[in-house]
């Protein structure tokens, strides 16, 4: 660099690293301008709130007497028992004996399956009845025993008033597979409802929770 | 040597070129799917909550007792705290409890809203609950109540303890009582009916 350009070899250098530099984050820029208009995860959005809509609306309603948002009690069971053990459901509830994908309308699709994960949750307060005595919503588990529903325990195993491995009959309500644990791409619809029958401290209304990635 | 940039036009160069991708920063869209408080997601599952916070206080008859939890001595609801209606709590009853449990948290606000008719023709609204105004992006559940000439007004227990949720029980007021001065009025002086009211709650997030 001669002095009769007036800037020095640093002047250079800085002028040029700042132009580079400019350069550089307006190409890797760009390109997310048009994020907007990417697909997301509209499949599983427009999705999750029709299962979550026929869940608490149709499919789990009193097939003589259906009210939406209300839940018969006894449909309800079959419907989270019949995912494990289908011999259990034969008929008489709004909702098909056949799998899970296919009592949602999920199946038969072009393309990757959606995956779905279906649960009731709920926090009961008092705490003799509150597993694990915290303030977290958890899934509600019939107790069949007595048959009241309670805060199921994970996992669900002997020993505790849940325990969906004993000849207990009991019942957990949450179906599905396990969400990744990426949660930017997975769609939570949520429905209060009211269980018929109530629950174990005398409310009746829990939260169906709909996951779908 | 004489094909090199200035330093000075090195920097305004790159001045340029951020003042050109900012312009371009004011074309972008915000869909309504976007993630943000206001996403279209979102404000279904706020109306789909609330439909269903109304449908199980109809489900366990607690929402009549509600619209009906009336002081008329005072013209206002029962152990409310501001201009005859809920303002920093909820309703002291089993609807209060069900909305206090399933809007309460997660930064949700919420209004209530009694929707009478009146004798002349014309619909009249009384506060239940008022937690402010409603943002833009507030949505709204209704469902309908029928209140009867024998029905009667709703007072808490009587434990001193206006903080607590009561089951509302019931007194000897009955609404066609002329002495009974319910917000409402007998619309339908005819009939058994008294009045069919809409109650209306807004949800929004803060």
């Amino acid at each position: 660099m001669s002095r009769d350009r007036g800037q020095t070899t640093l002047d250079f250098a800085i002028g040029i690293s700042v132009f580079l530099l400019v350069v550089a984050f307006t190409l890797a820029f760009v390109p997310g301008l048009v994020d907007p208009f990417t697909g997301g995860l509209e499949e599983e959005t427009v999705a999750s709130n029709r299962v979550a809509d026929s869940l608490s609306q149709g499919l789990l309603a009193d097939p003589d007497d259906p009210e939406p948002f209300v839940l018969d009690r006894e449909c309800t069971i079959l419907f989270f028992e019949s995912v494990s053990d289908p011999s259990v459901y034969s008929g008489g509830c709004n909702f098909e004996d056949n799998r899970l994908i296919e009592r949602l309308g999920l199946e038969g699709r072009n393309g990757p399956p959606l995956n779905v994960r279906v649960g009731l949750i709920r926090d009961l307060k008092p705490p003799e009845i509150d597993s694990g005595n915290d303030d977290q919503a958890e899934v509600l588990c019939l107790d069949a025993n007595d048959n009241r529903i309670i805060e199921g325990d994970d996992p669900n195993t002997s020993g505790n008033q849940c325990d969906t491995t004993s000849g207990d009959d009991d019942v957990y309500f949450q179906v599905g597979g396990d969400p990744p644990d990426d949660t930017g791409s997975v769609v939570v619809a949520r429905r209060v409802v009211s269980i018929e029958g109530g629950l174990n401290d005398g409310t009746s209304e829990a939260t169906l929770v709909v996951e779908m990635w | 040597m004489r094909g090199q940039a200035h330093t000075l036009e090195a920097i305004i160069g790159s001045v340029l070129l951020l003042t050109s991708l900012v312009f371009a920063l004011q074309v972008t869209a915000v869909t309504p799917l976007s993630a943000s408080t206001s996403s279209q997601h979102i404000e279904n599952q706020q109306q789909a909550t609330a439909e269903g916070v109304l449908a199980t206080a109809t489900d366990r008859n607690v929402l009549k007792p509600a619209v009906l939890y009336w002081n008329d001595a005072s013209r206002e609801f029962q152990q409310s705290d501001f201009a005859s209606a809920y303002s920093n709590k909820e309703p002291t009853n089993g609807f209060g409890e069900i909305l206090e449990r399933q809007l309460g948290g997660g930064g949700l606000a919420y209004n209530v809203f009694v929707r009478y008719q009146l004798p002349t023709g014309g619909i009249e609204q009384q506060r239940m609950v008022y937690q402010g105004e409603p943002s833009d992006n507030a949505v709204a559940a209704q469902t309908i109540v029928t209140l009867y000439d024998d029905d009667v007004l709703y007072e808490p227990e009587s434990d001193g303890d206006a903080t607590d949720f009561d089951v509302a029980q019931p007194t000897t007021q009955e609404l066609a009582d002329s002495s009974t001065d319910f917000y409402a009025e007998d619309a339908a002086t005819g009939s058994n009916v008294f009045n069919v009211v809409e109650v209306e709650v807004v949800v929004w997030r803060q």
